[in-house]
């Protein structure tokens, strides 16, 4: 779960539903917390749908998480980013990355800079990391990295590893997460991308 | 600003809020408000806070048992100065069937406008 605001809107990115988890997005009005708009995905499963961060810029709101991969098999979960209008909620573009391997594809952070939105999380193969850049108005992929180090998952089969947060600054992107190394254990990584 | 969860000896979670003078680290002040009626847990998030001008944002997630399914958000709004609460606002999310969406079909990368 995130929370955001800018200008007169809050922004919440959340797992819901009445019975099941979908992935969630809410907007309130800042000044009175009258409900908006609201928009969720559901897909037929109570654990594969979540939204986990999102940023504002220029009135649009960019949301990261997961999403069940329907084309896919046995619960495949496809990283999902999203952009909305603030304003009406309207779905501007959407990128959902479920890796050429099968993959529990997750997005864990997003972060918008001077028309750049990049979403890191985890993908294929096991405990690799994913960063994507899309551009902030038409969602077109501007660049992408695939991370995978060297140790796996390391004797932990069901470890998830991976880029967890973002940050940019100054035209570079910083990004954290952990991965296995070659001695089996889990290290603190930071890379550091240009935005461009 | 940092908000969290406190669980007590039964399981019963807490959304927790507290507000430091950051230059001394002195608590301004704090909240740990009850699950609104019909609930038994309340937890926040790590990411769940946000500021503006005066006002501070949290979201929480409001459950009827504890590990129970059917999450629902819950997002409250302070004074950042005082603790005050402005607002609280809960949206059951609309019925399932009225949102139903597929994904688009067979390929790695699917962007949509």
């Amino acid at each position: 779960m995130a929370i955001t605001a800018a200008r007169k809107h809050v922004i919440v990115a959340a797992v819901g539903g009445a019975a099941l988890d979908d992935f969630l997005v809410q907007s309130y009005d800042a000044a009175t917390g009258h409900f908006l708009w609201e928009d969720r995905t559901f897909v037929s499963t109570a654990f594969d749908n979540e939204a986990v961060a999102v940023d504002i810029e220029a009135r649009r709101a960019f949301v990261a998480g997961w999403v069940l991969w329907l084309p896919g098999t046995s619960n495949q979960e496809a990283f999902l980013v999203r952009a909305y209008d603030t304003d009406s909620g309207i779905l501007r573009w959407e990128d959902q990355f479920p890796s050429p391997q099968i993959c529990i594809c997750n997005a864990h952070d997003v972060v918008v800079d001077h028309g750049r939105v990049i979403a890191v999380g985890h993908a294929a193969p096991p405990g690799a990391w994913i960063v994507r850049a899309h551009d902030a108005k038409r969602g077109d992929l501007l660049w992408s990295d695939n991370f995978a180090p060297v140790g796996g998952t390391g004797s932990n089969a069901f470890a998830i590893q991976g880029a967890r947060a973002v940050a940019a600054d100054g035209g570079r992107v910083f990004v954290v997460g952990s991965g296995i190394n070659a001695g089996g254990n889990a290290d603190f990584i930071v890379r550091t991308y240009d935005a461009k | 600003m940092v908000v969290g969860t406190t669980t007590d000896i039964a399981g019963n979670s807490r959304l927790a809020v507290r507000a430091y003078v950051a230059k001394t680290g002195v608590l301004g002040w704090q909240d740990q408000p009850a699950p609104p009626p019909g609930y038994t847990q309340f937890s926040g998030a790590s990411r769940g806070v946000a500021t503006q001008g005066q006002r501070v944002f949290v979201a929480g997630t409001v459950r009827t048992a504890p590990g129970g399914i059917g999450p629902t958000c819950l997002v409250r709004s302070y004074v950042s100065g005082n603790g005050r609460l402005e607002w609280e606002s809960i949206h059951l999310p609309r019925p399932l069937v009225a949102s139903w969406r597929l994904p688009p079909l067979a390929s790695t990368s699917s962007l949509r406008r």
